[in-house]
């Protein structure tokens, strides 16, 4: 599984929770609301938070404030068919952190997924 | 919900994880930096508000990372080597994607070559600044533009503490002239204390009054005095708003005065009997004095008035009312009854007294040539009854309308006494 692949969105509607726990790339996983299903090991690792704490909260209001603006969350909420990879920057334990991001969402999947790449 | 977390493989540190959950949700951007501008540190808020404007690699530098808020950062930190704030509560705003943000930063330096900015999204408390403001203008105008009013406020103790070109206009009064009086020194306020106290106890109160200060020509206003409160609940001050009333004060009084008067003679009618003859009552009674009251009635007037018209029994009545009013003094009180009827009300006089005053009157009456109708002089008589004044005023009438019932029957041209007591 890479980042890049294409069909990488059914790559990872077919996969199990624990086949994605030890991606190169973080994976986080939405429902349809935006609340996280899945938070993988190696998200929560750069991130410093355990899976158990950000699980059920609202992504992008509970967990990832910095993400909660036009250009990640706002397009997960408006746009129907979305697989898009931004260059981004995350403040993972408060550092300042260039990465790239995948944002993937169907109107009928059940999961959404946000990707993250560190470069 | 199944989490297939690898457990115990990372832990992570609970203590750790509490702080930066704190700081991932800190509703303020905190950005960390030295003095070259490499960033150590920054929390969520400070990307999210800035990533659209600064492309990524620049964001690791503080300078490049802020520069759209602001620009000479860089140039404000090698400039400042003393104190511990930089900058403080500089506001810029951003616009992105239609929508325009106000961000408000605030550089801190709390030890050499260590930095911290704060920014805080302050777009709602701008907003908010925009329509106070709007509001404030929009009051002004209005304190510019209005007419015949005043509006200005006063303190607790009464003190005028704001003053404006409405004040102006109607008082004549200058904004330093007119800060610092107190309320009753601009308008009359009867028992001004206890005025405030009902005001600040039921949120408003009206008053009327002469103005006591202008400079010009007087005027009677209308002032209501609405509490002002702190943000505690507790009255602060009041606002004031006086109105120019004299035209309609004059009215009324006009309409008072028309209501209470013999269009005629000019005398008062039987209606402003009543309400001057109660005032003068009360003052003998406290002042302990006697009173008195005389029905007086034209004799023969049917015959004036069958004779020479409505115009002579007019002419004839005005003679009578003037030659009466010469004969009293300013404190009596004289007033057309009714027809051909007069009363009249002597403070300060007995039984006796009152006989003797109404006995000059009625040969005051008696020595009158009255020029009823060109060619045709005539004379006039009355007839009086008197009785002092003991117990009620009706009684009294009452009383001297027998006494002058008797006078009729006697002849005319007479007095009758009527007293309230029979004699012994």
């Amino acid at each position: 599984m890479n980042f890049d692949d294409a069909d990488l969105y059914d790559q990872l509607l077919s996969s199990s929770d624990l086949d994605m726990q030890d991606t190169a790339f973080g994976v986080v996983a939405m429902d349809s609301d935006h609340h996280v299903v899945m938070y993988n090991r190696t998200e929560s690792s750069h991130a410093g938070l355990s899976p158990e704490r950000v699980a059920g909260r609202h992504f992008f209001s509970e967990v990832a404030p910095c993400t909660n603006n036009f250009m990640v969350a706002q397009r997960f909420e408006t746009e129907d068919e979305l697989d898009a990879t931004i260059d981004y920057v995350f403040t993972l334990k408060m550092k300042p952190t260039p990465v790239r991001l995948r944002l993937l969402s169907r109107s009928e999947a059940a999961r959404r997924f946000l990707l993250v790449q560190w470069s | 919900m199944e989490l297939t977390g690898p457990s115990g493989s990372d832990p992570v540190n609970d203590e750790l994880e509490q702080l930066y959950e704190l700081l991932y949700l800190l509703p303020v951007g905190v950005v960390a930096f030295d003095s070259k501008g490499s960033v150590t540190r920054a929390t969520p808020v400070s990307v999210q508000l800035l990533n659209p404007f600064v492309a990524p690699a620049a964001m690791s530098n503080a300078f490049t990372l802020l520069a759209p808020l602001v620009p000479e950062l860089a140039t404000m930190i090698g400039a400042d080597h003393s104190g511990t704030v930089v900058l403080a509560n500089h506001r810029s705003t951003l616009e992105a994607n239609g929508s325009v943000t106000t961000v408000e930063v605030s550089v801190h330096r709390p030890r050499p070559d260590y930095y911290v900015a704060i920014l805080s999204d302050v777009t709602d408390l701008v907003h908010r600044e925009h329509q106070l403001e709007r509001e404030r203008d929009r009051i002004r105008l209005i304190v510019e533009v209005v007419r015949e009013h005043a509006i200005y406020s006063i303190d607790r103790a009464g003190l005028i503490d704001s003053w404006n070109a409405s004040g102006e206009r109607l008082f004549g009064l200058s904004v330093s002239e007119a800060i610092g009086r107190r309320l009753d020194q601009i308008v009359s306020v009867d028992q001004f204390a206890d005025v405030l106290d009902a005001a600040t106890f039921a949120g408003w109160r009206r008053t009327e009054g002469w103005a006591v200060c202008s400079p010009g020509e007087a005027f009677y206003t209308d002032t209501m005095i609405s509490t002002l409160l702190d943000e505690t609940g507790q009255p602060e001050g009041f606002i004031i708003v006086t109105r120019d009333t004299t035209e309609m004060h004059r009215r009324e009084d006009d309409l008072r005065k028309e209501a209470d008067t013999d269009p005629l003679t000019k005398l008062a009618n039987r209606r402003g009997f009543d309400t001057r003859a109660d005032r003068l009552l009360k003052a003998c009674a406290v002042n302990d004095v006697p009173a008195a009251v005389l029905m007086i009635d034209i004799d023969h007037f049917k015959a004036v008035n069958d004779t020479h018209g409505h115009d002579g029994g007019d002419v004839v009545l005005c003679a009578v009312a003037a030659a009466l009013t010469g004969q009293l003094r300013t404190m009596d009180l004289l007033a057309r009854f009714g027809g051909e009827e007069f009363a009249v009300l002597l403070p300060g006089a007995d039984l006796s007294a009152a006989a003797n005053r109404a006995e000059a009157l009625r040969a005051a009456i008696a020595d009158l040539a009255v020029a009823i109708a060109p060619g045709a002089v005539g004379g006039v008589t009355v007839s009086i009854g008197v009785t002092d004044h003991n117990g009620s005023l009706p009684e009294a009438i009452q009383r001297a309308d027998v006494a002058l019932y008797e006078a009729k029957h006697s002849g005319r041209n007479q007095v009758v006494c009527h007293p309230s007591v029979p004699p012994q």
